[in-house]
């Protein structure tokens, strides 16, 4: 399942996949799998994503 | 409502990650075992391809299904681009680098070689040793240099194209 809000907070901060990447400390690949729905990423993947993006856990991956 | 007969599908994450650390340290036990082999034979037994094409087997082996494996699934153009965003000097000059060692380290060990198997006096030793190592000093680095960056670059191109066509619902969806 696509993770749209993550895409969607990451363009509102105007970051690139790649510049969330360098950011991270993950490949552009990881970041563009996640927001694809075709990784699933580790608890502390998703908290660094989720600091980095200004988000909560819940609002960047938790499904309803 | 859980429905009794149906298997639970969530795997113990914890299990399967110690797992692959062990096999993890299983493949570097075994490199070192090829390893020590390998000098262990040619200490004792000589350089003859006989005595050690099971350990080159296994290390070329290994390497060659990890370049395989991870151009074909893309991982190899994500260890490039992860390695370039945090090094100074990027992977494909690393690389070539890599094979002007290896071809200078190989160029040595040929002109010691030579020197200790065919020379009767030290002075002959000298001449064998940089005679041998010079020719192929001129012979294997170069080559060395250009199989590794023809090997690096179609290992590169194979993963791209594996990581576009896996990303390709994005771009698609980028366009609209």
């Amino acid at each position: 399942m696509k993770n749209i809000r993550m895409k969607v907070a990451r363009t509102e901060m105007d970051l690139s996949q790649e510049e969330l990447a360098k950011r991270v400390g993950v490949s552009r690949q990881t970041i563009g799998l996640i927001e694809l729905g075709k990784y699933n990423p580790s608890l502390n993947l998703c908290i660094a994503i989720c600091k980095t993006l200004s988000k909560t856990l819940d609002e960047l991956f938790w499904e309803e | 409502m859980n429905n009794p007969f149906k298997k639970n599908r969530i795997k113990d994450e914890r299990i399967i990650n110690l797992q692959n650390k062990i096999y993890r340290e299983i493949y570097h036990l075994v490199l070192v075992i090829c390893v020590f082999s390998l000098v262990f034979k040619y200490a004792t037994s000589g350089a003859e391809f006989k005595n050690v094409w099971l350990e080159l087997v296994i290390l070329l082996g290994t390497s060659i299904y990890y370049l395989v494996r991870s151009t074909g699934m893309g991982l190899f153009s994500a260890e490039v681009d992860f390695h370039d965003q945090t090094n100074k000097r990027p992977m494909s000059l690393k690389t070539i680098l890599i094979g002007a060692l290896f071809g200078a380290g190989l160029a040595i060990f040929l002109g010691i070689h030579s020197a200790v198997s065919y020379a009767d006096s030290s002075a002959q030793a000298v001449y064998y040793f940089l005679l041998t190592s010079v020719v192929s000093f001129m012979i294997y680095i170069p080559f060395l240099m250009l199989a590794n960056g023809f090997a690096y670059w179609g290992a590169k191109k194979r993963s791209d194209r594996a990581v576009e066509k896996e990303l390709e619902d994005e771009e698609q969806d980028e366009e609209r």
